[in-house]
């Protein structure tokens, strides 16, 4: 059974690269990552993440991950971090793990394997990962099944929804990484989750899918191919050519 | 010694010897050396207080000595025991200079030394806070883990942060002058900039007038204005945080340097207090420039005002 992880961390590019490698092992699912140690507590409160992987000094604040990790609410704390200046601390709050800068897949390995030791079975039986947004200073909490698409958006991402348009604080990469299966990249800036496309239009120097309930994709030339293959598989009706 | 102090053991040795040279060439009764003395004594005030920054401690004690010789001659001669005028003018001359002689020596070379010693002990300081900015552990290894992560997702981005901590690598090697030129000043900041950007959802913007990129500026004067600007105020900005960097000269002779963010404010006193704190010092001693620290609408703002060398 996978670990529910909730990634905290201020740096968009150590997020994302965080995830990555925690995807990577294959032992953890993500079930969240975000910026501040304000969204983190309401994360860990509507999550209930098996492990949160936490930057101590996160933007503005100066040993903010401390004062999270004190707070409580997950059954496991690791600190993610460059220097390890607040061990003594950490240690007496029962943080498993340090997880040091730069990371490398060896050092996330090790760490999971602490973490491994320390809680046995994840507390809560795999609940169907979400997807968390943000719109404004509110978590938005997504089911896979209600995402329509994600859009790449200024380094991050937005997801396109039922319920609307959310900013989410992964790259389309990380994004990929933690939902791969579900999602299909039809563009350098899109994942779109198969299951909401409702229309292929256009030939493949054109292509546009319709996803959802109005969200108009545009599909890469050098993947238009593979996506019509993709999407017309499992279908009856469309003769393949 | 300082160079101060030389300066001023060398005046009042010069008005010494002129007094000496006046008393043998004139005599004590001349009228014409009560008043080469008078005057000797004037320019003995003008030069030293030129020195001191008008200071008015000097000022003062120049202007009792003065007033003490001319009525010390009067109280002389009102007692019936005149003393020849000349000659009380003389040793109330004498008085001014010994008394400006040992002021010299005992308040104002222990305080120039004091400064002097203050100065370094900033100037290191401030070293110590450029080289931290430069090869801080948390800064560095930060840096080194958002290469490591952009390398396979925007490795352009990689390298570009490599040249830039490699450049502000080579810097804090290089020599550590107090002072630097104002576009060198700025050329640092836009590689520390460019690593904030790269890293953070920050953005800079820069409006620096060629016209006083010549000047010259403490070194690393500017650098705790832009990263307390960064730490405290665009990082705490949900939706992108954004800075700007202005320097312009106000006439000819003042430049104003101001580092503007939209983040929420100063707050209660903090680590970048410090950094802030080294700036005021450094300006005050310097003895040419001022540093304030403004609230307008939703933008914080650092100002620094400092004499431009002509």
């Amino acid at each position: 059974m996978k670990l529910r992880a909730l990634v905290v961390e201020d740096e968009w590019a150590a997020r994302n690269y965080l995830v990555e490698l925690l995807e990577a092992t294959g032992a953890v699912a993500i079930a969240g990552a975000v910026a501040t140690a304000e969204d983190a507590r309401e994360a860990i409160a509507a999550i209930g993440p098996d492990v949160v992987f936490v930057d101590i000094q996160l933007a503005g604040g100066e040993a903010d991950g401390i004062a999270l990790v004190r707070d409580g609410g997950a059954a496991a704390y690791v600190l993610a971090t460059a220097h390890p200046q607040h061990a003594l601390d950490a240690y007496q709050l029962g943080v498993v793990d340090y997880l040091m800068k730069p990371f490398t897949a060896e050092r996330v390995a090790q760490c999971l394997a602490r973490v491994r030791a320390r809680v046995p079975s994840p507390a809560v039986p795999s609940a169907p990962v979400r997807v968390v947004a943000r719109r404004k200073r509110a978590l938005v909490f997504l089911r896979l099944d209600e995402v329509w698409a994600f859009e790449a958006a200024d380094r991050l991402a937005c997801v396109h929804a039922s319920r609307g348009t959310f900013d989410v604080d992964l790259s389309l990469t990380a994004i990929e990484a933690s939902f791969g299966a579900a999602l299909v990249r039809v563009h350098r800036n899109w994942l779109v989750n198969v299951a909401h496309v409702l229309e292929l239009e256009g030939n493949a120097s054109d292509a546009e899918l319709l996803v959802g309930d109005g969200v108009r994709v545009p599909v890469a030339r050098e993947r238009a191919a593979a996506v019509r293959e993709l999407l017309l598989a499992n279908t009856a009706g469309v003769r393949k050519r | 010694m300082s160079r101060r102090g030389v300066a001023i053991a060398l005046a009042c040795g010069v008005a010494g010897a002129l007094q000496a040279i006046h008393s043998l060439a004139y005599g004590s009764l001349d009228p014409r050396g009560v008043a080469f003395g008078i005057a000797t004594t004037a320019i003995e005030l003008v030069v030293l207080s030129a020195i001191y920054d008008r200071r008015r401690s000097l000022v003062a004690l120049g202007t009792v000595a003065l007033a003490l010789s001319v009525a010390t001659a009067f109280a002389g001669a009102s007692l019936g025991k005149p003393l020849p005028v000349g000659v009380v003018a003389q040793i109330g001359l004498y008085d001014g200079v010994l008394a400006l002689g040992l002021w010299a020596l005992a308040v104002a070379m222990p305080e120039a030394r004091a400064r002097a010693a203050e100065l370094e002990r900033l100037h290191t300081a401030a070293e110590l806070a450029t080289l931290r900015a430069h090869v801080q552990p948390h800064f560095l290894l930060n840096t080194l883990n958002t290469i490591a992560a952009l390398t396979a997702e925007a490795p352009d981005d990689a390298r570009e942060l490599i040249a830039a901590l490699g450049d502000l690598l080579r810097d804090a090697l290089e020599d550590q002058r107090e002072t630097h030129t104002l576009a060198a000043e700025v050329a640092w900041l836009r590689r520390y900039a460019r690593i904030i950007e790269l890293r953070h959802r920050v953005q800079f913007r820069w409006d620096v007038s060629e016209a006083c990129e010549h000047v010259q500026i403490p070194r690393m004067l500017l650098q705790p204005l832009v990263e307390n600007a960064v730490k405290h105020g665009a990082l705490r900005c949900r939706d992108g945080g954004e800075i700007s960097v202005h320097a312009q000269l106000d006439g000819a002779r003042k430049l104003r340097c101001i580092v503007e963010d939209n983040g929420p404010g100063p707050q209660a006193p903090r680590d970048g207090a410090l950094g802030l704190e080294l700036v005021t010092r450094r300006l005050a001693l310097g003895g040419h420039g001022t540093f304030r620290l403004e609230r307008t609408g939703d933008r914080t703002r650092s100002i620094v005002e400092l004499e431009a060398a002509p």
